[in-house]
């Protein structure tokens, strides 16, 4: 280039339609240029500016011609290829940022203007979160989309380890397109004006997160939001080493804490004049119920135990609660520990339905870890059937050698055999057992002669009774002594 | 007689109320209440003190103890003692019995509690050999109707707080009550505003 003359040609683009191209020229002179494509369609464009935009040109190599209009003689001729522009997308813009303070989370919300580009193309969002007022990098992540010719809102969340009241989050968020159709440089856009949370202190000292609940073994940051200075943070029993923020507010970190006693384990941090502080409740989800087992005792009612497994640690109000879910009928039922605290049993009751003999139950149990279910498929006819023990057992002389039983049995076993067996215990202490069939009834005192007995003498009896598809015997009723008739002399 | 009796009463009023001075006087001291609250919660460890102070109007204070009939003592007393049975049964109601039976702290919180049954056992008994009048009239404290709801912060931290600052209103009030059951044994005639 001839001394004087436009030099130093650059462009780059945005969008990959547009070519941004700037040159260099010796200042406050010449203030319109002419920049010319020689090719077959020799468009020129006018510019007042060292910078003029052209249309995207094809690969390969286009002569261009940058003319000062009053000075022939400074003609600039170059050499454009696409392999020399540089992809630089537009800075991108962070639509919007949200906080979710109970959760500690950032949300924010962005347009890719996707309609701006050709064609498909990959991009990569680097996200950048910042901390106090100095502005200390957090952390910087990645976040990959793909760009689809339409303007597309995203939206990327992003859970803080320290909680959001306590300091102020930045967050800027930069992108590159990765075009496989675009032979040039690609470099990364500028970052994007910086959006920033933080939360309105009432000035009342306050330490965050207020009584949270967290697995064992994680690590914790807790925070104070104050206006004077802390001398002293414990956990527990343990000191801590303060994280200073802005101002006063300060943190502690805890690491791989262990469980917490059933009170929780206060976080407190104390100044000249106050003491302020949280409690954390560090436990376990709920483990699966184990040994579920749903039987029922009168056919009315059906009782599903279970085993709790692994104590959780939490108590109270972060207390496991189970539900039981009957699939086919919908149903559920739900367990409420604290109603008596004595009771430490796990059951829960439900109410059969008429005529119905499977049940798919699902146990869920749910505490604010987590949850976990068990599940138990029953004929609840066939094989779950322990009945209530036999009441109201009387023992009465049929003759010398047979007496007559009866028992009351609680229960709904109108569409069933009893199978009840009768131990026969002879004064010597001769023990006899003898199965007996009943047709069943629902609440109903039931009635058998057991015969072949010896006359004139001492017999314990009991009973206890089973379904036919046997499962579980009752309990033996109270034994019931009886001597028989004298034999009448033949 | 046992400090934490129920059943049947003694006519002795003496008897009653050397029981009831005694018992005040042994659940004036935190080791008996306080000092266990302070361990299953956790405040042990730090440097509470400052932070559990009695909260002011939560009790009623020894003078306006000294003002009262022997009635509107007694009453007063009962009154009190029941709130503070609510209070305790929140307090133990989470807890599993399992946690309650192992821990040493929290049987003895369930000592205190029997306790307190038994002086408010002791007042069904004496009250009626007060003369006249044995039915049982609202207390004629002027104070709050209820003592402060059993969660007066939301936060578990300083819910924590707010039982410590209650236990300490608790020991303070019984020795109160123990110091006024003290003037009731030195006869009517020596104590300041009192006419049974």
């Amino acid at each position: 280039q001839k001394k004087g003359a436009p030099h130093d040609l650059k462009c780059i683009t945005n969008n990959l339609k547009v070519w941004d191209c700037s040159w260099k020229a010796p200042s406050g002179r010449d203030t319109l240029y002419e920049v010319c494509i020689e090719n077959r369609f020799n468009s020129c464009y006018r510019s007042e500016k060292t910078n003029t935009k052209i249309p995207a040109l094809l690969p390969g190599d286009h002569e261009i011609s940058i003319n000062p209009i009053h000075n022939h003689s400074s003609i600039s001729k170059f050499i454009l290829n696409e392999e020399n522009i540089s992809l630089i997308p537009d800075t991108p813009e962070i639509l919007n940022l949200t906080a979710d303070f109970s959760t500690s989370a950032l949300h924010i919300k962005w347009n890719d203007k996707g309609s701006a580009f050709p064609h498909h193309s990959n991009v990569t969002w680097q996200i950048e979160i910042l901390r106090k007022k100095k502005m200390e990098i957090v952390t910087l992540m990645t976040h990959n989309t793909t760009l689809n010719g339409k303007d597309t809102l995203h939206h990327w969340s992003w859970t803080s380890d320290m909680p959001l009241e306590c300091v102020t989050h930045y967050v800027r968020m930069r992108c590159y397109i990765d075009d496989l159709h675009f032979s040039g440089h690609k470099e990364w856009s500028d970052w994007s004006p910086v959006k920033n949370i933080s939360w309105s202190p009432d000035y009342q000292p306050k330490v965050f997160p207020e009584d949270k609940v967290v697995l064992v073994g994680s690590d914790v940051t807790v925070c104070c939001v104050i206006q004077e200075k802390v001398i002293l943070a414990q956990f527990g029993k343990e000191k801590c080493s303060l994280i200073h923020l802005d101002g006063e507010n300060v943190a502690i970190k805890i690491y791989n804490i262990s469980v917490s006693p059933t009170s929780g384990t206060n976080v407190v941090f104390t100044t000249d004049t106050n003491l302020v502080g949280t409690v954390i409740f560090a436990g376990y989800p709920p483990d699966i119920p184990q040994k579920l087992n749903c039987e029922t005792r009168d056919l009315k009612e059906i009782i599903c135990t279970w085993n709790p497994g692994r104590p959780t640690g939490l108590l109270g109000p972060h207390n496991t609660s189970y539900t039981l879910f009957e699939s086919f009928s919908g149903k559920n039922v739900t367990f409420k520990r604290a109603e008596d605290p004595a009771d430490i049993s796990y059951q829960l009751f439900f109410q059969m339905i008429p005529n119905w003999e499977i049940y798919n139950f699902t146990l869920n149990a749910r505490n604010p870890l987590g949850q976990s279910e068990s599940t138990i498929l029953v004929n609840i006819t066939k094989r779950a059937v322990y009945p209530h023990t036999p009441t109201s057992f009387k023992v009465k002389d049929t003759n010398s050698t047979a007496v007559s039983l009866s028992w009351y049995l609680q229960g709904n076993f109108a569409k069933m055999h009893l199978l009840c067996q009768v131990e026969i215990t002879k004064s010597n202490s001769v023990q006899e057992l003898r199965n007996v069939t009943v047709k069943g009834v629902e609440d109903s005192s039931y009635f058998v002669v057991v015969g072949k007995l010896s006359p004139y003498t001492n017999y314990t009896f009991r009973i206890r009774c089973s379904t036919e598809t046997f499962w579980k015997w009752s309990s033996w009723t109270i034994e019931k002594q009886h001597l028989t008739t004298e034999a009448i002399p033949s | 007689l046992s400090m934490m009796a129920m059943g049947g009463c003694s006519r002795e009023y003496q008897t009653l109320l050397l029981q009831m001075q005694q018992q005040a006087k042994i659940m004036q001291n935190t080791s008996m209440l306080l000092d266990p609250y302070i361990r299953i919660q956790g405040l042990d460890k730090l440097d509470y003190k400052e932070h559990c102070k009695e909260s002011p109007g939560t009790f009623p204070s020894k003078d306006t103890l000294q003002g009262l009939s022997r009635k509107g003592f007694l009453q007063t007393l009962n009154a009190t003692l029941g709130l503070v049975l609510h209070r305790l049964a929140a307090f133990q109601k989470k807890v599993p019995h399992i946690t309650k039976d192992k821990d040493q702290d929290w049987k003895q919180v369930s000592q205190a509690e029997g306790y307190i049954r038994g002086v408010r056992n002791n007042i069904f008994c004496l009250t009626p050999l007060l003369n006249n009048s044995s039915e049982m009239v609202t207390p004629t404290w002027a104070g709050p109707r209820t003592l402060p709801p059993p969660s007066l912060s939301a936060d578990a931290f300083n819910h924590k707080l707010d039982g410590c600052k209650f236990l300490q209103g608790y020991h303070r009030f019984m020795h109160s009550v123990e110091q006024v059951l003290s003037e009731w044994a030195e006869g009517p005639s020596r104590s300041r505003r009192h006419s049974p």
